[in-house]
């Protein structure tokens, strides 16, 4: 229940990340807008491709972000040879629509066919997550301080 | 307060479950990846104050490819607004050759609305994702297939360690820091995704059309992404195989090796055909750099447009279809290779002998810079993967790690911290100032004369009419006695002369030249055929300011616009 809540929720953030880019000021706009492109489209494909805990975050970001390169890459220049100019509609499009399809397709992948590995697979230590992102906001931010304070 | 709190052992007692659970692990893992990236972030940016958020290109050869100009106008027509110019490896990064970058940038840009020539600029320097966020990601995701290969945990320190390794301390970042571009490292990111895929499929033949999949995915965005990486993993690749040869063992499947060789000469040929000049010069024309007056003929390449010959249609299908026939072809007959247990470590033995025909190539394309940049690029890739595989398998060497880790980071924080930027190729504020009033006042039909700096960010402003020669160009084409004359003799009558023999490809002379106070600078200059800079003397600046059949039309604080008498 929870990892499907969860992939919902990623999808829901590259939606959120569409609408919200023309919308917000510089720079997060454009990382906004930067962060639906690299993750969006393939964001279905590590679990469409592979069990559950085969792979590291890392992996599956990694993997994600070729796939969406990859698919991002083809779906515009098709668009463009076929002459349809990149609007910030159609570019709205080109992230949601294959975003959604994978999405979709890797949860019927996992509802339909299961995968030898999917029950006994034992990934190496996961990071405690919730300390560790504290971790790097915390740091970032006492970093960030301390350096726009100095003014180096 | 009782003293025997303040014991060394009741201390650690207290604190040491704090500092060492995994949960805390974890915690500092954070703190040192959040510093590192903030420090990253942040080291570069007050350092570009004072200057304009725009930068001239550093070579004649890539930028101006009129495919690109030509497609970025077809892409970015929606909007109107982006400049369709843009730079290849620094400053306005919306893409240049390399196609994905054109889409994944432009496209943000796009969809952000950022459509300013500054703001661009500004977004690039607020914008390192690349290699702070990126090249650590795939070095991480390297460590993770070598911990779960080796049975090992990935712990939080190791973590941390490999990525202050991959972020600071990298080419990228250096790059970036230089003002050099984020444009390259996205290409590297990929190189790492071929690597990653090669020993992955290597050691979990279970997944092998998944793996394939990725692989072909890979591949196919090597040459649209950064094209020298398609011709460094195509001599990689040829070397490791050679190896295998040699050593008459086989640590990488020869079925990838085939499929990686197939496709990245069918890239190259797809690029080579048409830059074949570009390519020939590995072979005759070492050292030195040529400059094409007689660009016209690219003017008729389109990756995407018409006007094709059949040639181009082959070629271009080619590119793609072969490679996608030959590795589906490999996967269904299961020719991957599934042998378990091989020695890890000697992929980085492999792929560092490997290494050098590259270096030796990118010597005879560009020099000692070449060979140290290029070392320096995919060395650096190298490096970071052995430290993924000495953490995954050495317990001992996570102590001297750490502590190379700290130095390079200490050590490539300073080097940003004090990299001066007035060096770099970014204008002024009084050369974007005039370049914007030469193209306003005078309009894009007058043929401006400047250095090669600002005359190429003339196009930013949409206008192409622009000459300025670099001391190569002018070698190259035997007119190299000009340069003496244009910069430095301060002679009136020579340096007119001098200017009329410049002409653009099309035949037009200059209308307007645009003179700075900055070529005055010793890091600046002007570029010598052996790459020295040489500044302008002040003669020569008096000279310009007084030059017989020029009026002084526009003029601040370091920067003046001359008109012809005449126009």
């Amino acid at each position: 229940m929870f990892t499907r809540f969860g992939r919902l929720i990623q999808v829901a953030l590259v939606t959120l990340a569409v609408l919200l880019a023309p919308l917000v000021p510089p720079p997060f706009s454009f990382w906004l807008a930067l962060a639906a492109m690299l993750l969006g489209p393939g964001l279905g494909i590590p679990r469409l491709l592979f069990p559950a805990g085969l792979l590291t975050l890392p992996e599956t970001l990694l993997i994600a972000g070729i796939a969406s390169l990859f698919l991002e890459t083809a779906i515009l220049a098709i668009l463009n040879t076929i002459g349809v100019l990149l609007s910030p509609i159609v570019l709205s499009v080109a992230i949601l629509a294959p975003t959604y399809l994978l999405a979709l397709a890797a949860a019927l992948r996992e509802r339909f066919y299961t995968y030898a590995d999917d029950r006994d697979m034992v990934q190496a230590e996961q990071p405690a997550w919730l300390p560790f992102c504290c971790g790097v906001a915390l740091a970032a931010v006492l970093t960030g301080g301390v350096i726009h304070l100095l003014g180096i | 307060m009782n003293s025997t709190l303040l014991t060394r052992a009741a201390f650690m007692k207290a604190v040491q479950p704090l500092l060492i659970s995994v949960r805390m692990r974890w915690f500092w893992s954070g703190i040192v990846i959040g510093a590192l990236l903030a420090l990253g972030f942040f080291i570069r940016q007050p350092a570009e104050r004072g200057l304009s958020y725009v930068e001239g290109f550093y070579t004649p050869n890539v930028q101006y490819g009129a495919w690109y100009l030509a497609s970025h106008h077809t892409l970015f027509a929606t909007t109107g607004e982006l400049p369709v110019l843009s730079n290849y490896t620094s400053g306005l990064t919306y893409g240049a050759v390399d196609y994905t970058y054109t889409f994944l940038t432009g496209s943000a840009l796009i969809l952000s609305g950022v459509t300013d020539v500054e703001q661009i600029g500004q977004l690039y320097l607020l914008s390192p994702w690349q290699g702070l966020l990126l090249i650590p990601l795939a070095a991480l995701a390297l460590y993770g297939q070598y911990a779960r290969l080796h049975g090992q945990r990935i712990t939080p320190a190791r973590v941390a360690i490999l990525y202050a390794f991959a972020a600071l301390s990298n080419y990228p970042m250096v790059m970036w820091a230089s003002s050099g571009g984020t444009l390259v490292p996205l290409g590297w990111a990929l190189f790492y995704g071929i690597y990653l895929a090669i020993l992955a499929r290597h050691m979990e033949p279970r997944y092998t059309w998944q793996w394939a999949t990725l692989l072909i995915m890979a591949i196919l965005l090597l040459q649209a992404t950064y094209h020298t990486v398609a011709l460094a993993l195509t001599v990689f690749l040829l070397c490791v195989w050679l190896i295998q040869v040699k050593i008459a063992r086989k640590y990488v499947a020869w079925g990838i090796i085939r499929i990686d060789i197939m496709v990245f000469v069918t890239f190259l040929m797809y690029h080579a055909v048409t830059l074949f000049n570009d390519y020939g010069r590995f072979f005759i024309r070492f050292l030195s750099d040529i400059y094409r007056g007689n660009d016209q003929e690219r003017l008729r390449y389109s990756l995407t447009g018409g006007n094709l010959s059949i040639w181009w249609y082959i070629v271009n299908y080619a590119a793609i279809i072969i490679p996608v026939v030959w590795v589906t072809l490999i996967v269904v007959k299961q020719r991957f290779r599934s042998e378990k247990g091989v020695v890890v470590h000697v992929y980085q033995v492999t792929w560092l002998l490997a290494l050098f025909p590259l270096i030796l190539l990118l010597f005879a394309w560009d020099g000692f810079y070449g060979a140290y940049a290029r070392t320096l690029q995919y060395g650096t890739l190298l490096a970071i993967s052995s430290a993924a595989l000495l953490l995954a398998t050495r317990a001992k060497a996570v102590a001297p790690l750490a502590l190379v880790a700290l130095i390079c980071t200490a050590i490539s924080a300073f080097s940003m911290h004090s990299l001066d930027i007035s060096s770099s190729n970014y204008l002024t504020n009084d050369e974007r100032t005039a370049l914007d009033w030469a193209s306003r006042e005078k309009g894009c039909d007058a043929v401006l004369f400047t250095d090669y700096r600002i005359g190429s960010a003339y196009g930013y402003q949409g206008c192409f009419g622009v000459v300025g020669p670099t001391a190569s160009s002018l070698s190259a084409r035997h007119q190299i006695d000009v340069l003496p004359a244009l910069f430095y003799d301060g002679d009136r009558r020579t340096l007119s002369d001098a200017i009329d023999t410049l002409l653009t490809t099309d035949r037009r002379r200059p209308e307007l030249i645009l003179m700075s106070r900055r070529l005055l600078d010793p890091q600046i200059g002007v570029v010598l055929p052996d790459t020295r800079l040489k500044p302008m003397t002040e003669a020569q600046w008096l000279a310009y300011r007084t030059l017989p059949g020029w009026t002084l039309a526009y003029e601040n604080d370091t920067t003046m616009v001359l008109a012809r008498a005449s126009a």
